[in-house]
């Protein structure tokens, strides 16, 4: 028991030590190691909360990963079918297939809610590279959900940002984002969402159930659900124009 | 006006024959339609995949208040039945085919309205492209809407497409003076496009970037504009450059002119885009100027505005607009599901507006209810219509 209890003090230490040694920076790059991705395509459901009613919506998304992220959405319940997005680094198109129209997202209506969502368009365009925005600082450590967390807050360094402030608590084990809040530069709580659900996908764990919920609308929340998800499948980039938008 | 040569004067009075014009017509939209079913039919043998049909009914019940200034003023019952169905081959890899059409009964009041924009249709089949009678119950047409029927080839260097397509090629979403293909149907209350019968090549250079030439297939007379589009995005702005030509036939209401234009959209805080137009008159060699501004801008997610101006610096007898116009629409999204907005559309110089004010409700999944008063002000006089509707997705 002699011999023992020094390692096990040993241990303890250096697993402390290894923890706390953690910046926030490195919590960040160990999370987006996980949620990096050459290509991903995957069926989700979204699924819009208001009081009590339930609005579905079935959608395919295909993406291209890497320095400039490119999707295509296209929306499949009945109601919308047709319905497409493009999504290329910064700017979005909408294709509407009745009106053959297709229309470019931008300015003030990127803050509007996706097809009605909690999720505005800004939250589907924003690619990963938080730490070019953001100053992440790690703010402590809390209990999420029986998980030990780390608590990581954003804080914006250039203006053109959809939050001006972030919170994030950060599974330790898996370095999946479990819950986030999200500011306005006054400081008034604008979102929140949390994960639901993770997968191990791929070896890598993957939240694959997320809830969104905007705090400016009243008795309101998405959670977004998504199914059959692969990562890394070759994929055509000519998909990702616009030329296949209108197909 | 334009002259003509002996040759097209002699084609014109051999088919100048209305039982003619009604043959080829129908002969038309035949061959239209047997190629569409042939390359579904041959599409699905070879991929294991069908034709997928979706669609809605709407009907609008509602009291037409005619106002008289002398007399008494008249309040009707008018309403109309839709039934909108699309249908379009569900693997489209190397080809589509779509169809989209309008079954519309109008009911009281709405049957006068219909009724003279379709004068010949009902009797001689004049306006057979446009609204079709399919049969009477008594006083009220059954009538079709085909809004769409066209097919697409995805060839490895350019998307052609042929039939009745609904183009877009502006950027305004009421006014846009460059489109000349898709006209906006202002009395619809979600001021829908009409479909115009079109062969169109699509040649991209890039994921952004490419050109669109654009021909509308002349029927009987050789009414017609034929136009190339370059488009492509930068500094985040759509932009695109289009020449045009119009060929007007002898008894058409414009002359044969070109036509250069300048589309953009994108962010500048707020959404902007806009459109300008120059007209060269080949006969008169006038040169006239038109253009569009609009902008978009939305509120917490809550208010949603957007604004359009038309300026038409030369004022043809048969325009619709005048020389200045403005369009304004309002809406306050109450939650996810509910909303209540407002158009109004004004001419300055023919005084005359269109308004709406709609409260529309998301009452199920797929069912939406819509109550909406609509106004008119203009010289053939002053309309309101309030109305109920209740629609059903597919």
């Amino acid at each position: 028991m002699s011999k023992i209890f020094p390692l096990i003090i040993i241990l303890i230490i250096t697993f402390m030590t290894n923890s706390f040694s953690l910046t926030g920076e490195e919590i960040l790059a160990k999370m987006d190691k996980h949620r990096d991705y050459k290509t991903i395509t995957y069926t989700g459901i979204m699924s819009i909360y208001v009081k009590d009613k339930v609005r579905i919506k079935n959608l395919k998304s295909e993406a291209l990963g890497g320095d400039e992220t490119k999707a295509i959405v296209e929306f499949t319940n009945p109601e919308d079918e047709g319905t497409k997005f493009l999504m290329l680094g910064k700017n979005l198109w909408i294709y509407f297939p009745e009106e053959e129209d297709v229309v470019k997202i931008s300015g003030h209506m990127l803050k509007e809610g996706m097809m009605g969502s909690d999720v505005s368009y800004e939250d589907a365009l924003e690619s990963d590279a938080l730490s070019e925005k953001y100053k992440i600082t790690l703010t402590g450590e809390e209990k999420f959900n029986d998980r030990q967390c780390y608590v990581i807050t954003l804080d914006a360094k250039v203006k053109k940002v959809p939050y001006y402030k972030r919170r994030m608590w950060v599974d330790k084990e898996t370095f999946v984002a479990l819950k986030e809040e999200m500011y306005a530069k006054s400081g008034k709580l604008l979102k929140v969402s949390n994960v639901l659900e993770t997968k191990e996908i791929g070896g890598r764990k993957f939240a694959v159930k997320v809830e969104m919920v905007n705090k400016l609308r009243k008795n309101s929340k998405t959670v977004f659900e998504m199914i059959d998800v692969v990562f890394d499948k070759p994929m055509d980039e000519e998909k990702f124009s616009m030329r296949y938008l209108r197909r | 006006m334009r002259t003509r040569g002996r040759d097209e004067d002699d084609f014109q009075e051999l088919i100048g024959n209305t039982n003619n014009k009604m043959i080829m017509k129908k002969l038309l939209i035949s061959i239209l339609c047997y190629i569409c079913l042939f390359c579904a039919i041959t599409t699905n043998a070879e991929q294991k995949s069908g034709i997928r049909f979706r669609g809605s009914m709407y009907t609008d019940l509602g009291l037409l208040h005619t106002v008289h200034s002398t007399i008494k003023d008249e309040v009707d019952f008018a309403g109309m039945s839709v039934l909108s169905v699309n249908f379009k081959n569900t693997n489209r890899k190397f080809g589509k085919v779509e169809g989209l059409f309008d079954v519309i009964i109008p009911y009281g009041s709405m049957i006068e309205r219909y009724v003279p924009d379709i004068p010949d249709s009902i009797d001689s089949d004049e306006s057979l492209l446009d609204l079709f009678k399919l049969f009477s119950f008594g006083k009220a047409p059954v009538l079709l809407d085909l809004r769409k029927l066209y097919l697409s080839m995805y060839l490895p260097f350019a998307d052609i497409t042929l039939g009745r397509q609904i183009i877009n090629f502006g950027k305004g979403f009421v006014f846009s003076p460059i489109d000349v293909f898709s006209t906006v149907e202002l009395y619809d209350i979600n001021f829908r496009r009409r479909g115009t019968d079109i062969a169109n090549i699509r040649i991209p250079f890039s994921d952004l970037a490419g050109l669109d030439i654009t021909t509308e297939l002349p029927f009987i007379d050789d009414n017609f504009s034929t136009a190339a589009k370059l488009f492509a995005t930068l500094f985040d702005f759509d932009f695109s450059l289009i020449g045009m030509y119009r060929n007007a036939s002898a008894d058409a209401d414009f002359d044969d002119e070109a036509v250069f234009g300048l589309t953009f959209k994108g962010d500048m805080e707020i959404g902007l885009y806009g459109e300008t137009v120059v007209h060269f008159l080949t006969d008169s060699r006038d040169v006239f100027f038109e253009g569009m501004l609009g902008a978009d801008y939305s509120i917490k997610d809550k208010w949603y505005f957007m604004a359009e101006y038309l300026y038409k610096q030369y004022d043809w007898s048969n325009s619709i607009w005048g020389e200045h116009n403005l369009f304004g629409s309002i809406r306050y999204n109450i939650n996810d599901l509910m909303n209540v907005s407002g158009n109004v559309i004004y001419d300055f110089e023919h005084e005359s507006t269109l308004g709406i004010l709609q409260w529309y409700y998301n009452i199920l999944q797929n069912v939406n209810t819509i109550i909406y008063i609509q106004g008119t002000d203009s010289s053939n006089g002053q309309y309101l219509m309030y109305a109920l509707r209740a629609e059903v997705k597919f």
